[in-house]
C-alpha cells in the first residue's frame, strides 16, 4: 500500500520537472500546431475544404520557393562540412596561436545574423558594392551578384556559409580531438601518407559527429528567413525566395491565412520526412561501417 | 366640426414643427469630442509629424478633458497593420493611409460614412476638394474618407548635367528619354560608369508600379479593363511600355544595380549625383535636393510614348473604422488636419482646392507637379489585393531585366496571375 | 622532413589568415561605412578609405533615431525570456538526465522534435492567437514567443551539463537527507553553474537575434533592435551609414559578452548537440 503510494507519488514528481517547459512548448509549438492543421483544412469562411491543397500543388510560386529552398540546401551544407572540416583539421593541427585563431574565426557566428546580412547587402550591391569594385580591379569584369536570377542564391549562400562554419568547424574539432593519437601513431609507423590517413582513418572515425552535425546543417538551412528577408527580400524574379519566406509573404503580408497555413503544413511534413529519413539511411551506414 | 379640424391642422403643424427642429439642429449640431481619440498615421517625414502633433495639441487645448493618441506606423506595415485592427474590430478612431488601400477598406465594410460627421464639423467635402478625388472611395453620395493630399509624378532632373551635354529642353517622348539618357550617360577612363543618364527603381512593387502603368496607358493600354474583371495586360501597349522600361538598363543608361534599387535608392544616387534623370515625388525631391540647395533641379511633365503621360494618382486620405468608438472626436481631428491651417502643414500636395489654388504651386518647381495633378493623372485600378497586383508587375519587369523570361512570356504569366487576382476579387 | 614539415605548418598559416581575413573583412567594412560622411557611401566606384571620419552616423542613431529605445526592448525582452526559459529548461534537463522514467528516450526525441520545427510552421496561428490575446507588441508576448526557439536548445544543453556530473555526487547529497529537489538547487546547481550560465547566455544571444516572429509581431512599442535596423532602408532614405552604425551597436553587446565567456559556451554547445 505504502509502496504504491510512494511509486505513484514518485512518478508524479518527475512531471513537476517539465510543467513549465510544456506549458511553454505546448502553447508556442503543439497548440498552433494543431491550429495550423485545422486552418489547412479550411477555407476562410470556416467551411471544411481541401482546396488549399488543391491550390498548393498547382502554384508555381509554392514549388519555385521549394526548388530554391532545396538548392539552398545543398550549397550551404556542402559548404559548411567542406569548410567546417577543413578549418577544423587545421586548428587540429595545435599550431602556435591556434587559441586566437578559433576566436577570430567565430566571430562571424556570434555576430546577430541581421548585422552580418546588411553589411553583406551592402558590401554586395551592384553600383557601390566593395566587392564588385574589388573584383573589377583584379578581373576587369563585373559580377552582378544580387541581379541574376541564375546565381543569386549561390552568392546568399556564401553569406551563410561565411557566417555558420566556425560554429560546425567547433563540432569536427570535437569529433577530432576524441580520436586518439595511438591510432595516428599506428598510421605513421605503417608509413600511410596524409590523405589515407584522411580518408581511411579520420573520416569513417569522424562519421558519427559528421552525421549529427550535418543533420542540423540541414534542418537549420531549411529554417532560414532573415538572411533571404534582408538581403534580396526573395528576388531577383523570387529566385531567392526560400520556403519561410514564401510562407510569410502569402499568410501574413498577403492576408491569406488558411493558404498560408496549408504551405507551412506541406513544408513541415517535408522538413519531418527529410530528418527522420536521414537518420534511418545514416544509421543504416553507421552500421555498416562499423 | 370645422373647429376640430383646425385644432387639427394647428396640433398637426405643431407636431411637424417640433419633428423639423431636432432634424433641422442634428444637422448643424457642433460635435461632441471627448475621451480619447487613437491615430494611426506614418510619419514619413518631419512635416506630417508636426501636423499631427499640431492636431493634437489644438484639439487638447479647444476640447479640455480629450486625450488624441498617435501612434506613427512604418509605411510597410500600415496597410496590414490597419486591415487587422478593422477586421479584428479593435481599429483606432483616426487612420490615415494612402488612397490605394481606401477602397479595398470601403469594399469590406470597413469604414464609416463622413458625410455627415464632416457636416457637423462644418465642412462641404464635395465643394472643398476636386471631385475626382473621391473617386474611389464613395458609393453614390456618401463618402467614405477625406483627401488629405494627392500627387502625380512627373520627371526630375539635373540641370546642371543638362547644360553640360548642352540640352535646353526637357524630354518629351521616350526616344527624346533614351537619346538625353545617352547623351547625360558618363564614363570615366577605364570604362566604368560614373554617371548614368536615367534612373528607374527595379525593386519596391508600388515604385515600379507606379512608373510602369502610366507607360502602359501612355501606350494605349491598360492592366485590366474598366469593370474589372478580364486582364488586357497581353497587349501590345504592354510589350511596347516594358521593352521601353528596361531598355536603359539593356543599353547600360540605368544603374547596374538597377535589380537591387528601389525609386528611394534610385532618387539618392540622383541627389549625390550619380543619375541625371528619375521619375520621383515632389516630397522626396524638395526634401532631399532642394531644401539642401544640391544642384538645381528641373521638373518636367511626365514623357510618354507620343506625349505627356498620364500619371497615377497617390496621396493620403483619412478615413474613420466603422468599429472605431470615438467617431465624433475623429471626426474633429480629421476636420483639423484637413482644414486650411492643417493644410499647409501637409505632405505634398495638398489635397484642399482652396489651399492649392493659392500659393505658389506653380513656379518652375512645383508648376509642372500641378499641372501633372490638375490635368494628367487618374487613379489606378482599384485592386483588393493591390501588394499581389504590385508583387506580379514587379516579378514581370525583374524577369525581363534580369534576361530570365522573354518579354513575351513574362506578359502572359503576368496576365494569368492578375486574371486570377480578379476572379478572387470578383468571387466574394 | 623538418623542411617540409616547416613548410605545411606554412601553407597552414597561410589557409588559416586567408580565412581570417574573409571573416574579418566585413567587419572593417561595416565599420568604415560607419564613420564616414553619407554621401561618400555613394559615390562610383565605392572607395575602401573615406577622407572623412566622424561619428555623425552614431550621433544620429543614438539621438534622432527611436534605436536607444528599441535596444531597451531588446534587453527587456531577452532578459524576461531568458528567464523563463531557464525555469522550463533546467527542470526538463535535469529530469532527463538523471530520471529512468518510461518514455524518457520519446520525450528526448520529442525536445529535439521541437528543434527542427520552422518557426513558420506556428508562424500564422500565433499572429492570428496574439492578436486575439491583445498580445501584440507587447513585451511579454515576444518575450514569450521567442521562447520557442530557445527552450528546446535550452533543455538540451542543460541536460547535457547534467550529465557530466558523476551520478554519485548527487547520492551523497541524498545520503545526507536531501531530497531530489533540494538535491538540484544545492549540489547540482553550484557545480554545474558556470554551464547553466552559458546555457543562459545562449538563450539571451537567441532572443537578442531573433527576427521573424520579432518582426511579424511587434509595430512600434515593443519593436527591438533586430527589426529596428532594417528600418533604416525605408521610404525616405536608405540611410546605409545608420545601418552600420547600428548593426556595431547591436553586435556589440554580443561580441563582448562572448569573448568572456568562449570556453564554457563552447563546452555546452559542443556537449549538447554532437553527443546526439
Amino acid at each position: 500500500m505504502y509502496a504504491k503510494i510512494k511509486r505513484t507519488l514518485g512518478k508524479e514528481r518527475i512531471i513537476y520537472y517539465f510543467i513549465p517547459a510544456m506549458i511553454i512548448l505546448g502553447t508556442l509549438a503543439v497548440y498552433p500546431l494543431v491550429n495550423n492543421v485545422w486552418l489547412s483544412l479550411h477555407t476562410k469562411a470556416g467551411k471544411w475544404s481541401l482546396g488549399n491543397f488543391a491550390r498548393l500543388f498547382g502554384d508555381k510560386w509554392f514549388w519555385n520557393s521549394m526548388l530554391t529552398t532545396g538548392k539552398w540546401m545543398v550549397l550551404t551544407v556542402a559548404g559548411e562540412l567542406l569548410v567546417g572540416l577543413l578549418l577544423a583539421n587545421l586548428i587540429n593541427l595545435r599550431l602556435r596561436g591556434t587559441k586566437m585563431f578559433r576566436t577570430l574565426l567565430m566571430i562571424p557566428w556570434m555576430t546577430p545574423m541581421i548585422a552580418v546580412c546588411t553589411v553583406w547587402a551592402w558590401m554586395y550591391n551592384g553600383d557601390f558594392g566593395i566587392l564588385n569594385h574589388g573584383i573589377n580591379q583584379l578581373f576587369g569584369s563585373d559580377i552582378l551578384f544580387l541581379s541574376n536570377p541564375a546565381t543569386a542564391v549561390i552568392w546568399l549562400s556564401l553569406v551563410y556559409i561565411w557566417k555558420r562554419s566556425s560554429f560546425v568547424m567547433l563540432m569536427y574539432l570535437s569529433g577530432l580531438q576524441g580520436i586518439s593519437m595511438d591510432i595516428y601513431e599506428a598510421c605513421k609507423i605503417d608509413g600511410a601518407p596524409w590523405y589515407t590517413q584522411l580518408f581511411k582513418v579520420t573520416l569513417p572515425l569522424m562519421f558519427p559527429v559528421i552525421r549529427s552535425v550535418l543533420l542540423i546543417s540541414i534542418i537549420t538551412a531549411m529554417n532560414q528567413f532573415t538572411i533571404a528577408y534582408s538581403i534580396t527580400k526573395g528576388g531577383p524574379s523570387r529566385s531567392t525566395e526560400l520556403m519561410q519566406m514564401y510562407i510569410f509573404n502569402t499568410g501574413i503580408a498577403g492576408f491569406q491565412y488558411n493558404y498560408g497555413a496549408a504551405a507551412s503544413m506541406v513544408f513541415l511534413i517535408v522538413v519531418l520526412t527529410l530528418a527522420v529519413g536521414y537518420i534511418f539511411a545514416t544509421e543504416k551506414a553507421e552500421e555498416d561501417m562499423f | 366640426m370645422m373647429l376640430t379640424k383646425k385644432i387639427g391642422s394647428i396640433v398637426l403643424c405643431l407636431v411637424l414643427l417640433c419633428a423639423m427642429v431636432p432634424v433641422g439642429a442634428s444637422a448643424t449640431e457642433p460635435l461632441k469630442v471627448e475621451g480619447e481619440i487613437t491615430v494611426w498615421y506614418a510619419g514619413a517625414s518631419e512635416s506630417r509629424v508636426e501636423l499631427y502633433e499640431w492636431a493634437k495639441a489644438e484639439i487638447e487645448k479647444t476640447y479640455p478633458g480629450t486625450t488624441v493618441t498617435l501612434e506613427v506606423i512604418p509605411m510597410a506595415e500600415l496597410a496590414s497593420r490597419q486591415m487587422t485592427a478593422c477586421q479584428s474590430g479593435m481599429g483606432p478612431d483616426v487612420m490615415s493611409q494612402p488612397i490605394a488601400a481606401t477602397n479595398g477598406f470601403m469594399e469590406l465594410g470597413l469604414l464609416e460614412p463622413v458625410n455627415d460627421l464632416m457636416v457637423c464639423a462644418g465642412r462641404d467635402l464635395l465643394k472643398e476638394f476636386n471631385e475626382d478625388f473621391f473617386e474611389l472611395m464613395r458609393d453614390g453620395d456618401v463618402l467614405y474618407g477625406v483627401p488629405q493630399s494627392r500627387t502625380a509624378l512627373a520627371l526630375v532632373y539635373n540641370k546642371d548635367m543638362f547644360e553640360e551635354a548642352g540640352l535646353t529642353e526637357p524630354p518629351k517622348t521616350w526616344a527624346q528619354v533614351l537619346e538625353y539618357a545617352e547623351k547625360l550617360t558618363k564614363k570615366d577612363e577605364n570604362g566604368n560608369v560614373t554617371v548614368y543618364g536615367f534612373g528607374l527603381p527595379g525593386t519596391g512593387g508600388s515604385h515600379i508600379w507606379y512608373r510602369i502603368i502610366p507607360e502602359i496607358w501612355g501606350a494605349g493600354g491598360d492592366i485590366c479593363n474598366t469593370e474589372m474583371t478580364q486582364a488586357t495586360l497581353d497587349s501590345e501597349a504592354t510589350r511596347k511600355a516594358l521593352e521601353y522600361y528596361c531598355s536603359f538598363y539593356k543599353n547600360g543608361f540605368a544603374p547596374r544595380s538597377m535589380l537591387e534599387n528601389d525609386q528611394t535608392a534610385t532618387s539618392q544616387m540622383f541627389a549625390s549625383g550619380s543619375v541625371a534623370m528619375t521619375i520621383e515625388n515632389v516630397t522626396w525631391i524638395r526634401n532631399n535636393v532642394v531644401e539642401k540647395n544640391l544642384f538645381n533641379v528641373g521638373v518636367a511633365l511626365y514623357p510618354g510614348m507620343d506625349g505627356i503621360n498620364t500619371a497615377g494618382l497617390g496621396g493620403w486620405n483619412a478615413c474613420i473604422p466603422a468599429s472605431a468608438k470615438n467617431k465624433e472626436g475623429a471626426a474633429a481631428f480629421i476636420n483639423l488636419v484637413t482644414g486650411k491651417e492643417g493644410m499647409e502643414q501637409q505632405l505634398l500636395m495638398p489635397a484642399l482646392a482652396e489651399v492649392l489654388s493659392a500659393g505658389d504651386w506653380t513656379d518652375d518647381f512645383y508648376g509642372p507637379y500641378s499641372t501633372m495633378l490638375a490635368e494628367h493623372s487618374r487613379d489606378f485600378p482599384a485592386f483588393e489585393n493591390t501588394a499581389g497586383a504590385q508583387t506580379i508587375i514587379m516579378n514581370m519587369v525583374q524577369s525581363v531585366l534580369s534576361d530570365s523570361a522573354t518579354i513575351d512570356d513574362a506578359i502572359a504569366s503576368a496576365q494569368e496571375e492578375i486574371q486570377m487576382l480578379l476572379d478572387e476579387q470578383n468571387a466574394d | 622532413m623538418k623542411k617540409l614539415k616547416a613548410f605545411s605548418s606554412a601553407v597552414a598559416y597561410i589557409i588559416i589568415g586567408l580565412f581570417i581575413l574573409s571573416a574579418l573583412f566585413p567587419y572593417f567594412w561595416m565599420i568604415t561605412c560607419a564613420i564616414r560622411d553619407q554621401s561618400d557611401l555613394f559615390t562610383i566606384p565605392p572607395k575602401l578609405f573615406s577622407a572623412s571620419a566622424s561619428l555623425e552616423n552614431f550621433t544620429y542613431v543614438l539621438t534622432r533615431t527611436r534605436i536607444p529605445q528599441y535596444m531597451l526592448n531588446s534587453v527587456v525582452i531577452a532578459i524576461s525570456a531568458t528567464l523563463m526559459c531557464l525555469v522550463a529548461a533546467i527542470p526538463a534537463g535535469y529530469a532527463l538526465a538523471r530520471f529512468p522514467f518510461k518514455g524518457r528516450k520519446i520525450v528526448s526525441s520529442g525536445v529535439i522534435l521541437f528543434k527542427l520545427l520552422p518557426q513558420s510552421a506556428a508562424l500564422i496561428p500565433l499572429y492570428i492567437i496574439m492578436g486575439k490575446l491583445k498580445m501584440m507588441d507587447t513585451h511579454f508576448g515576444l518575450a514569450y514567443v521567442h521562447l520557442f526557439t530557445m527552450v528546446p536548445f535550452a533543455i538540451w544543453m542543460s541536460r547535457g551539463f547534467f550529465k557530466t556530473v558523476p551520478v554519485a555526487v548527487e547520492e551523497a547529497a541524498l545520503i545526507d537527507g536531501c531530497n531530489k529537489p533540494q538535491a538540484l538547487v544545492r549540489v547540482m546547481l553550484p557545480i554545474t553553474g558556470p554551464g547553466l550560465f552559458s546555457v543562459g547566455v545562449y538563450a539571451f544571444m537567441l532572443s537578442w537575434e531573433e527576427f521573424i516572429f520579432s518582426y511579424t509581431f511587434t509595430s512600434s512599442r515593443a519593436k527591438p533592435v533586430s527589426v529596428g535596423i532594417a528600418l533604416f532602408l525605408g521610404e525616405d532614405a536608405n540611410l546605409w551609414g545608420a545601418v552600420m552604425a547600428s548593426a556595431i551597436l547591436m553586435g556589440i553587446p554580443v561580441l563582448i559578452v562572448f569573448f568572456l565567456l568562449q570556453d564554457h559556451f563552447i563546452k555546452g554547445i559542443i556537449g549538447g548537440a554532437v553527443k546526439g
